[in-house]
């Protein structure tokens, strides 16, 4: 299910909570469900379990998923998705980094619309 | 636990029941023809000897598999402690060769009953007893001797071939010239006692032809006709074995001792025993063993007086005939002494020292 | 398992100068090293097996040498045939029954479900996979605390050696076993071991988590449309380089962005730091 892009300038830890973010707005994690244990993971993807232990826990700090000692690790219930604060800026950041470049690029709002209505498009269809 | 070693513990007690069966059933002569009859009473002593050998081979068997470095070593990484590994690796034989030893000594106590019984020799069940008792604690203490090269010696063939020596030539060496010297400095008539005790004598007949060097000619012809065993010396007798048999256990504590500071990465030198000692004590014992062998061919026919001190006390500890009529100067004596110890000497550090480069040239 | 200042010798031939390991509980530490750098002698000090002539060797604290309570508590898969050659499986397991305290006779059973190995046959049947897998699954069913394996998965075939990794992750995750393991395959041990002691000639040279012992290592890609420039090799840290036309790969044992500089006076046109793995890692350690 999870597929790492080692060309990828991203770090390997951040392209696995995309993944399970994805995984989860895609319908294809419910909530409640349990995910491979670190290790587990760490095998299937070939990374070091360090990696994937970094990527759980900021994960878990997002809230996004659950440890239950014992038990495993699984994907928390919707209402408890909290916004992080510093997260969001970060994303902002991002997206006016991107936003400057393609009006460098000489796109204008409509075409920019147009484009993140089309990526999000892609993102759902990828949904069977 | 240690099923491993199990097969060794039937191996005794059916060799003792095997031959017990066998001796049983040999036929008891006449005894105007005393050749035969000594032929019998030798296949009765040769049991004790069986046993020790299969002792040996037993205990050969399971040092291998103890000290075994390539296939071996990893069961010292299981939750034992060396002390553990050891008895219940020797436990099974221990007690296989104390069963072994009482099952022959009750066949050997019955067919000497039947001999002395057709032999028209009153003796006593206590004096047959006593014999009875001798060899076992003979036994025991060869097994305890055995046990102690296996564990002192670093490689098993060393231990069998060193315990063969000690049983064969060495104990009883020791043992005849601790008598003659008992004799002439104490001036207490050792050798008689040892010689009935050791070979008793009546018309051929011994029971333990353990010393048979021991006594003199003369003394053979005086008992020729007496009766085997006084109580005198069946007293001594008891107390004797009982000596043997605390001997024999000590030995076997200083074995045991001795297998826990096994080292399984300890180097491979001729034997465990520390730097020098391992030249010092097999030249010793090499040298004193040659210098005997080499003396004796000249000591044949030696008539003892008792004044002679200084040259009694060497060749006393050398000799294993006590009268001859031949004899060596002393010059001569302390030459040969010197010269076997030296050669003895020489010889060891030369196989040292091969086995050194051996070992350092497999490394 | 802390292991202090070890040194060992065969003789009059020191095998371990002063070896520092630690293993943290819970975790699975992987050792490295070329045949013959005292790898095997080590392991054989940490399970009791030989003495260490100075050091120290503590498993929860205790010491290991001649300790049963400790060595109840310790597993141990040998890098070679360790068991009695006439022994049947079945007499195996019963002799594990009794010598540990903690073995589970399910949990082998269960193990054996997935590998499959007949309980009648004698070990000398088996091949050399399939008694390293008895092995395996024999001291993981113990439930020991820490397990130290010398190679375990070498002789086993693919399916088998997944089946064995999975069943050291479940003992690791369900009852925090900690575990020793060595090999010679790093890209195997990469994606398996939380950190990594790697040995040369009886001492450790790296020691950390994988990353730790990455960061010791940088292997940079420049270009330099000019050819090679003087001073390449006057380059602090510099291990080695080759080239493949006007692209240069550095190996360094440290960058910084003063080397970057450096690199870019020297008329380097591109630099870009590249990761390595831990297999590249290995070799330039041991050159």
């Amino acid at each position: 299910m999870f597929r790492i892009n080692p060309a990828s300038g991203k770090a390997i830890y951040e392209q696995i909570m995309d993944q399970v973010k994805e995984a989860a707005w895609k319908g294809y994690l419910q909530p409640g469900d349990a995910l491979p244990s670190i290790r587990k993971l760490a095998m299937n993807l070939q990374v070091t379990p360090n990696t994937v232990a970094k990527a759980y826990q900021m994960l878990e700090k997002e809230r996004v998923i659950v440890t239950m000692r014992g038990k495993g690790v699984f994907l928390s219930e919707k209402k408890s998705y909290g916004i992080d604060p510093g997260k969001l800026e970060d994303i902002k950041e991002n997206i006016r980094g991107q936003l400057l470049e393609l009006i460098y690029l000489e796109f204008d709002e409509d075409k920019i619309l147009a484009l993140i209505d089309k990526i999000y498009k892609e993102l759902e269809g990828e949904e069977k | 636990m240690k099923k491993i070693f199990r097969k060794y513990g039937i191996l005794l007690p059916a060799a003792a029941i095997f031959w017990g069966i066998y001796i049983s059933n040999l036929p008891i002569p006449d005894f105007t023809e005393i050749n035969i009859s000594y032929f019998i009473t030798d296949k009765m002593l040769y049991g004790w000897r069986i046993l020790w050998i299969l002792y040996l081979i037993a205990a050969a068997g399971i040092t291998y598999h103890l000290q075994n470095q390539k296939k071996w070593e990893y069961i010292y990484s299981f939750p034992m402690t060396k002390k553990q590994i050891y008895r219940q690796s020797f436990l099974g034989l221990y007690i296989s060769m104390i069963v072994s030893a009482v099952i022959y000594g009750i066949f050997f106590y019955v067919q000497g009953m039947r001999i002395f019984t057709k032999a028209q020799q009153s003796s006593s069940v206590i004096e047959l007893l006593a014999s009875t008792f001798v060899n076992i604690a003979i036994l025991f203490v060869w097994c305890a001797f055995t046990q102690l090269c296996m564990m002192i010696l670093q490689y098993v063939w060393q231990g069998v071939v060193v315990s063969m020596i000690l049983v064969f030539f060495g104990i009883p060496c020791i043992v005849s010239n601790f008598g003659y010297l008992i004799e002439n400095v104490g001036h207490f008539k050792s050798r008689e006692i040892f010689g009935h005790i050791f070979y008793g004598m009546d018309k051929g007949i011994s029971l333990v032809p353990y010393l048979s060097n021991l006594c003199s000619n003369n003394y053979r012809q005086e008992s020729a006709f007496q009766h085997l065993w006084t109580t005198h010396f069946t007293g001594i007798a008891f107390i004797i074995s009982a000596f043997l048999l605390v001997l024999a256990f000590l030995v076997f504590f200083v074995a045991q001792k001795q297998f826990y500071r096994l080292d399984l990465s300890g180097n491979v030198l001729i034997s465990r025993m520390k730097g020098k000692w391992n030249q010092i004590i097999p030249s010793l014992l090499a040298g004193i063993f040659a210098f005997h062998w080499i003396t004796n061919a000249q000591m044949i026919g030696w008539n003892f007086q008792k004044g002679d001190r200084l040259i009694f006390f060497a060749m006393m500890f050398l000799r294993k005939r006590s009268v001859g009529v031949a004899m060596m100067p002393a010059w001569k004596i302390c030459m040969t002494f010197i010269l076997s110890m030296a050669v003895m000497w020489g010889i060891v550090w030369i196989l040292r020292m091969i086995r050194r480069k051996i070992n350092e040239g497999a490394s | 398992m802390e292991i202090k200042n070890v040194r060992k010798s065969y003789g009059n031939k020191e095998i371990l100068h002063g070896v520092n390991l630690s293993v943290e509980e819970g975790s699975i530490h992987g050792l490295v090293g070329r045949n013959g750098c005292g790898k095997t002698t080590l392991m054989k000090c940490m399970t009791g097996i030989y003495k260490q002539e100075e050091g120290e060797i503590l498993i929860g604290g205790q010491p290991v040498y001649e300790n049963p309570e400790v060595k109840a508590q310790v597993g141990y898969v040998a890098d070679s045939n360790q068991y009695f050659d006439h022994y049947r499986i079945d007499e195996m397991v019963e002799f594990y029954r009794q010598m540990y305290q903690s073995f589970d006779q399910q949990a082998f059973f269960d193990y054996n479900q997935c590998v499959g190995l007949e309980f009648s046959k004698r070990i000398r049947e088996l091949s050399k996979g399939q008694s390293m897998a008895l092995a395996s699954m024999l001291n993981l069913s113990i439930h020991p605390k820490i397990i130290i394996m010398d190679e375990p998965l070498s002789g086993l075939d693919v399916i088998v050696q997944k089946q064995v990794k999975d069943f050291i992750i479940n003992e690791v995750e369900m009852k925090g076993m900690s575990v020793l393991i060595s090999s010679h395959d790093l890209k195997d041990l990469e994606s398996f071991c939380d950190s990594i002691s790697m040995m040369k000639k009886g001492k450790i040279i790296h020691e950390g988590t994988i990353d730790d012992v990455k960061s010791d290592f940088a292997k940079i890609q420049v270009v330099f449309s000019n050819g090679l420039p003087n001073g390449l090799s006057e380059i602090p840290g510099l291990v080695t380089y080759s080239n493949l036309g006007s692209i240069y790969t550095m190996i360094l044992t440290g960058y910084s962005n003063v080397i970057e500089k450096t690199l870019k006076e020297m008329g380097a046109s591109f630099v870009e730091e590249i990761p390595m793995t831990l297999e590249e890692i290995f070799i330039y350690s041991n050159q």
